[in-house]
């Protein structure tokens, strides 16, 4: 059988929240070893947040942070004891990887800055995600991913011009950019590492890589003095461009369909299958007849879609090759079709919080196996086992450990 | 500039639409000589608004210039036997391939996943279209706004009252892009580390998304509870707190996140508000003990579901936001977000791309890029990198290329000499 990926190489994951754990998963998914090691003092904030199963307690039930945890082992060490510290440090010793996105502040204080960490592995590639980076006026910032939608520009540009900045209902960049460019960079330090056999510190500063993915605004204003305004769902480049409300069924009023001409063929395809006066006297071949005329060509379409269920208008607007969708919720997307036979969502049993969806991989691959085998650890559940098998500890000295709290 | 960085041993043929050009960007500024396969008449967004003013058309598209630095360009006939040969050799000598084909382009250049591997079978081959190669949808058009809708993250964004809202700036295209990049470069790990030779990785846009949904699908799995858009609160703040969510300030905005466990929470908000005298009675014995213990989600959801408690609390939390809205309305949103932060007050600052592109922090990280478009006569200002590393840095080396710009100078690693050139330019093969 073909070997994962990345198996064989270790990651010792010190993050929390979403930006790290994501990115340890993604690892851990692609056949690394990664263990977690939190503290029972500082746990995972994530652990104690919703959704829950009804009744249950503890820190090891939360959807939230068990989807963001899969495959991973965990381990407890209170790294503010000298003997947690001294244990700590083997482990980077024994890492290809270290994650952490902890303040500059907080790795100082634990003591995993760069030029202690590297003394101890010069191998390690070791990924630093502080807010704001590790140098500038700004680098003892804090936030969590609503924030860094406001910071980076994003609340400024999302929505209706009507509506304040209130951002986009998430904490977005937490899940998909900041994890996975962290986990760009480390693949390639550690494609390095492995042939120069030299570790480098990687700093991500997630507003920095925030607004790296939705740089385009930014960009055009630098260059050519455009200023951006939020403008709701419409494009420069394509038009119409939008979602449009259909009618409603028994079971949901609230019904969208997302529609975008991206080219001629498109726009062509949908004046046909809408066949209204004022589409076909007007033509609207290129894309600035179209942009000049955007409110009442949207509010044609709209006229359209209200008369149709979401689901006929998905089938119809796609028979003839034009991009349309639902504006699926999580119950819909859940049960697509389309993700169920590529078995996106995969089904683990967890002790505590019971058989559980968790979120596939972000892509697939043809040869070698990667994906999801295990669900999240529970706090402290490997303690002992990678204290005797990686840290070569005795069951003795393993229960001096916990009983002077380094352990818990 | 001399090229350190990380894959500067790698070569990536870059035939990606629009959905994967930010892909090609990642591995690109990490080292990678990426070839961008375009067709005569120029990738599509070469034709995308807005444009840089003075420049000819077809180069002057910003969304093209932002995405494709660092990059060569080829024109060729993908569609033609003979831009089919020249691509095969660029195949065999490649490490990676990206694309986007459609099925219908696909059939139209008789090419396959297994035919491509037939050229190299050591060739990393990264596909990236809206909803993968398998499945019911596998061939239905996609958009960036399609993918999101499709994903359940569109469903989180936007007002009740109003249409669900796209996230800015082609998200979709960006998660698609940057699942693809780690699925190359871990198919590379493999192929290097493992000898596993090449592979296909396969991502779809739909799926690529679905782990933004936050909590949504996990409110769905465990509690059978549909989550909608929020408008003023969020996903994981439903009640709409105070001391969470976005202030209006004397000049600008700001969102704040105070109500929680992390860094000084609610009670440094406090402390802020009584530095200028508008803590009001807060700092009282009673209230200040509930500050300090109470004021978190999973607190203050168990005591305003207590009928006992629940009265109470609610006139009490109004007391709170009257208080904090007029504080933050007597201060700038640059104070609070300063002061705010340096006493571990989790405040962020509603920056527009303008306050982003002349901001201090950015500057005295020197996170910007200039680059010398001689070409197209500018000196171009590029955001900097997501991230940096100590040994090799990413780097911005050249500029966007003009169509076609490199075609002879590939064509010759493949050993077609000047004439042969010119009588392929001459059959409209290549540009």
């Amino acid at each position: 059988m073909n070997k994962k990926p990345l198996e064989g190489i270790k990651v010792l994951d010190m993050s929390w929240f979403g930006a790290g754990p994501i990115c340890g998963r993604a690892l851990a998914n692609s056949g690394a070893t990664v263990i977690k090691l939190e503290t029972e003092k500082r746990i995972d904030g994530l652990r104690a947040m919703a959704p829950r199963p009804k009744g249950g307690r503890g820190y090891n039930i939360s959807g939230y942070f068990n989807n963001y945890n899969s495959d991973k082992k965990s381990i407890t060490i209170d790294l503010t004891t000298s003997k947690g510290h001294a244990l700590g440090l083997r482990m980077i010793e024994w890492a290809d990887i270290m994650i952490t996105n902890m303040t500059n502040r907080a790795t100082n204080q634990i003591k995993i800055d760069w030029q202690t960490v590297s003394k101890v592995n010069p191998q390690l590639v070791a990924a630093y995600m502080p807010m704001m980076g590790m140098t500038g006026p700004y680098k003892d910032f804090q936030g969590f991913g609503a924030m860094l939608t406001a910071i980076s520009g994003m609340n400024h540009l999302a929505g209706f011009e009507s509506n304040r900045p209130v951002g986009v209902g998430t904490n977005y960049p937490d899940y998909v950019i900041n994890p996975m460019h962290a986990y760009i960079a480390i693949l390639s330090a550690l494609r390095v590492a492995k042939k120069n056999k030299k570790g480098q510190m990687i700093e991500l500063s997630q507003y920095e890589s925030s607004v790296a993915a939705m740089a385009l605004p930014l960009f055009a204003h630098d260059n050519a003095n455009i200023k951006y305004q939020r403008k709701g769902n419409r494009v420069d480049f394509a038009a119409p461009h939008g979602v449009y409300q259909c009618k409603s069924t028994e079971k949901n009023n609230d019904q969208w369909i997302s529609i975008a001409c991206l080219n001629e063929k498109h726009w062509k395809s949908l004046s046909n299958l809408i066949n209204n006066d004022f589409f076909t006297k007007n033509n609207f071949s290129n894309i600035t007849d179209r942009k000049n005329n955007e409110d009442k060509i949207d509010q044609i379409i709209n006229n359209w879609t209200q008369k149709h269920t979401s689901i006929e208008l998905q089938e119809k607007l796609q028979a003839k090759q034009i991009p349309a969708g639902i504006v699926q919720n999580a119950q819909e997307v859940v049960e697509d079709e389309h993700m169920l036979q590529r078995n996106y969502f995969v089904k683990l049993a967890h002790a505590e919080a019971g058989e559980r969806l968790y979120d596939g991989t972000g892509w697939q691959m043809s040869k070698t196996e990667i994906g999801m085998n295990s669900a999240a650890p529970l706090l402290g559940e490997h303690t002992f086992e990678i204290c005797s098998e990686i840290l070569g500890l005795d069951s003795t000295e393993i229960a001096n450990l916990v009983a002077d709290q380094v352990l818990f | 500039m001399t090229n350190n960085s990380p894959l500067n041993d790698v070569t990536i043929l870059d035939a990606t639409a629009s959905i994967g050009h930010y892909a090609g960007k990642l591995l690109a500024d990490l080292g990678a000589n990426v070839i961008k396969i375009e067709s005569l008449e120029g990738d599509e967004s070469r034709k995308f608004s807005p444009y840089l003013p003075n420049v000819d058309k077809l180069e002057n598209s910003l969304q093209f210039l932002l995405l494709n630095a660092n990059k060569k360009s080829i024109a060729i006939d993908l569609y033609s036997q003979k831009g089919q040969a020249i691509f095969e050799k660029l195949i065999m000598k490649a490490d990676i391939l990206l694309e986007s084909w459609t099925h219908h382009e696909k059939e139209k250049m008789q090419l396959s996943h297994n035919k491509i591997m037939e050229f190299n079978s050591d060739l990393i081959h990264g596909s990236i279209t809206g909803w993968g190669l398998s499945g019911p949808k596998a061939n239905w058009a996609y958009a960036d706004i399609v993918g999101v809708a499709m994903s359940g993250v569109m469903n989180l964004s936007g007002f009740l009252d109003g249409p669900p809202e796209n996230l800015p700036d082609q998200q979709g295209y960006h998660c698609a892009s940057i699942h693809a990049a780690s699925g190359v470069l871990t198919g590379l790990l493999s192929r290097e580390l493992h000898n596993s030779g090449g592979q296909l990785i396969e991502v779809s846009m739909q799926e690529s998304l679905s782990i933004a949904q936050e909590i949504s699908m996990q409110n769905w799995d465990i509690r059978q509870f549909i989550p909608q858009r929020t408008g003023e609160s969020s996903q994981v703040n439903p009640m709409n707190l105070p001391g969470f969510g976005l202030y209006e300030c004397k000049e600008g905005m700001v969102y704040i996140m105070t109500t929680g466990t992390a860094g000084a929470g609610f009670a440094g908000l406090v402390e802020m508000m009584d530095k200028h005298n508008m803590a009001g009675d807060l700092k009282e014995t009673s209230n200040w003990e509930f500050i300090q213990t109470q004021m978190n989600g999973a607190n203050l959801r168990n005591l305003l579901t207590d009928d006992d408690k629940k009265d109470e609390t609610r006139i009490f939390l109004d007391h709170l936001e009257d208080l904090v809205t007029k504080f933050m309305l007597s201060q700038s949103a640059k104070y609070i977000y300063e002061y705010g932060q340096a006493n571990r007050v989790l405040v962020g600052i509603i920056s527009t791309p303008e306050d982003i592109s002349q901001d201090n922090h950015l500057k005295e990280r020197e996170w910007f890029q200039e680059i010398k478009d001689i070409k197209r006569g500018v000196t171009l200002r590029y955001p900097g990198f997501p991230y940096n590393l100590s040994l090799n840095p990413p780097s911005l080396r050249s500029a966007a290329p003009i169509l076609g710009e490199h075609t002879e100078e590939i064509l010759k690693t493949i050993s077609v000499n000047q004439e042969e050139y010119k009588a392929l330019q001459k059959e409209g093969i290549i540009l």
